[in-house]
């Protein structure tokens, strides 16, 4: 696994309280319940961890953990 | 009480009342400019007008007032970009923004210099729009009207952001009068934001039938829809209303994907615009908790005066 990876999932673990193992590549961030707050949360910390900028119309695509991986793959 | 200015960003509103944005077209720019003209903060919704229809309205409102104009979008609007940046290019004085939380029109407020006031109905989402550069915020609580971020009070919610955020924060939801106004700046708040009691107002573009009905409203006329945006929203029972209770199909015929997610149960832009335009009964008529307290469609000037002498005369 990456290591993107492992840094999306700490954040995703800090931000949504969830366990380590229910953070996979094809969890959906409602799986995991995160509220539309959360995921503006999320983002945030994500924006400042890769040092990139997610714009609205990107983050309202973002809808797994996989994809978040790939977005930050891809604009680093 | 003597109400002082609402200052925002570089704004000084000598009233501080802001005229809630209400869309489709109840708030537009006649209504906005009589605010504007009377002190407060006029605002013109632009959610579903086309980009010339904005440019004619910011413009009108310029004709009609020298105060301060602002614009109001719905977030879960698929063009919100597309308006927003084009009330911006028009000089508009602020953008208020809600049903979802942008972090672009910050970008895009810094560039310009456009004070950006989000929606919020929570001190959580009032700390990160602080962090994201908001020059104040809007608290709006389960008494307003249209679509719905919460099911508290804004009596709740007010406080707990003035203690979460250094902020102007513009309370929003019931309030109808001067107490209420009174009330609000005892919680903290520094400015009110105010949309049913100015639907029944001369200058509101809604159809006069829409007004009628607004003073005919009793409290158990009040109700919670489901909204196609994914939000709760207040309004008033009518045969729209019963139809959608009783399951009956509203479906749209056409749908031209005005909304970035869309329940498709009925077409909410279809239903705000048949009310606008008079449709009671095929119309949805959005409201506030509150609309039983308004008993007369009165002049914007009328509204100030009696607001400021019922707050003057209270405590």
């Amino acid at each position: 696994m990456s290591d993107i990876f492992e840094k999306v999932k700490a954040i995703v673990i800090e931000q949504l309280g969830v366990e380590a193992d229910e953070v996979r590549m094809e969890a959906s961030f409602e799986d995991l319940n995160a509220d539309s707050l959360d995921i503006v949360e999320l983002v945030m910390a994500l924006e400042e961890e890769f040092d990139i900028e997610i714009p609205d119309e990107d983050a309202e695509k973002i809808k797994t953990i996989g994809q978040a991986v790939d977005y930050i793959k891809q604009n680093k | 009480m003597k109400l002082p200015e609402l200052r925002i960003g570089h704004l000084v509103a000598k009233v501080p009342i802001v005229q809630g944005g209400m869309a489709i077209r109840v708030s537009t720019a006649p209504l906005a400019a009589a605010v504007a003209n009377q002190g407060g903060i006029g605002v013109i919704a632009i959610t579903g007008m086309t980009v010339d229809e904005i440019r004619r309205e910011i413009r009108l409102a310029r004709q009609l007032s020298s105060g301060i104009i602002g614009v109001n979008c719905l977030f879960a609007a698929r063009e919100f970009a597309t308006l927003v940046k084009t009330a911006i290019e028009e000089g508009i004085d602020l953008v208020i923004s809600g049903a979802g939380f942008s972090r672009d029109m910050f970008q895009w407020g810094k560039e310009s210099g456009t004070p950006i006031v989000p929606i919020v109905s929570s001190a959580r989402l009032a700390k990160i729009a602080k962090k994201m550069g908001a020059a104040a915020v809007v608290v709006e609580g389960k008494e307003a009207g249209g679509h719905l971020g919460t099911d508290e009070s804004m009596k709740k919610i007010v406080p707990e952001v003035v203690a979460a955020v250094d902020l102007p924060v513009i309370a929003a939801g019931g309030i109808i009068d001067g107490r209420d106004i009174v009330d609000a700046f005892k919680l903290g708040a520094q400015g009110v934001q105010m949309a049913t009691r100015f639907v029944a107002s001369d200058e509101s573009g809604a159809a006069p039938e829409f007004k009628e009905v607004y003073l005919k409203a009793t409290h158990d006329d009040v109700v919670l829809i489901d909204s196609p945006v994914g939000l709760p929203g207040r309004g008033l029972k009518n045969p729209f209303w019963h139809k959608m209770e009783n399951g009956e199909d509203i479906k749209p015929r056409s749908c031209n994907n005005c909304l970035k997610e869309c329940t498709r149960r009925f077409c909410i832009v279809e239903a705000l615009d048949r009310a606008q335009k008079g449709d009671m009964e095929r119309g949805l008529v959005f409201s506030g908790e509150y609309v039983e307290r308004i008993k007369d469609v009165l002049p914007v000037k009328t509204i100030f005066e009696r607001l400021l002498q019922e707050v003057e005369a209270c405590d």
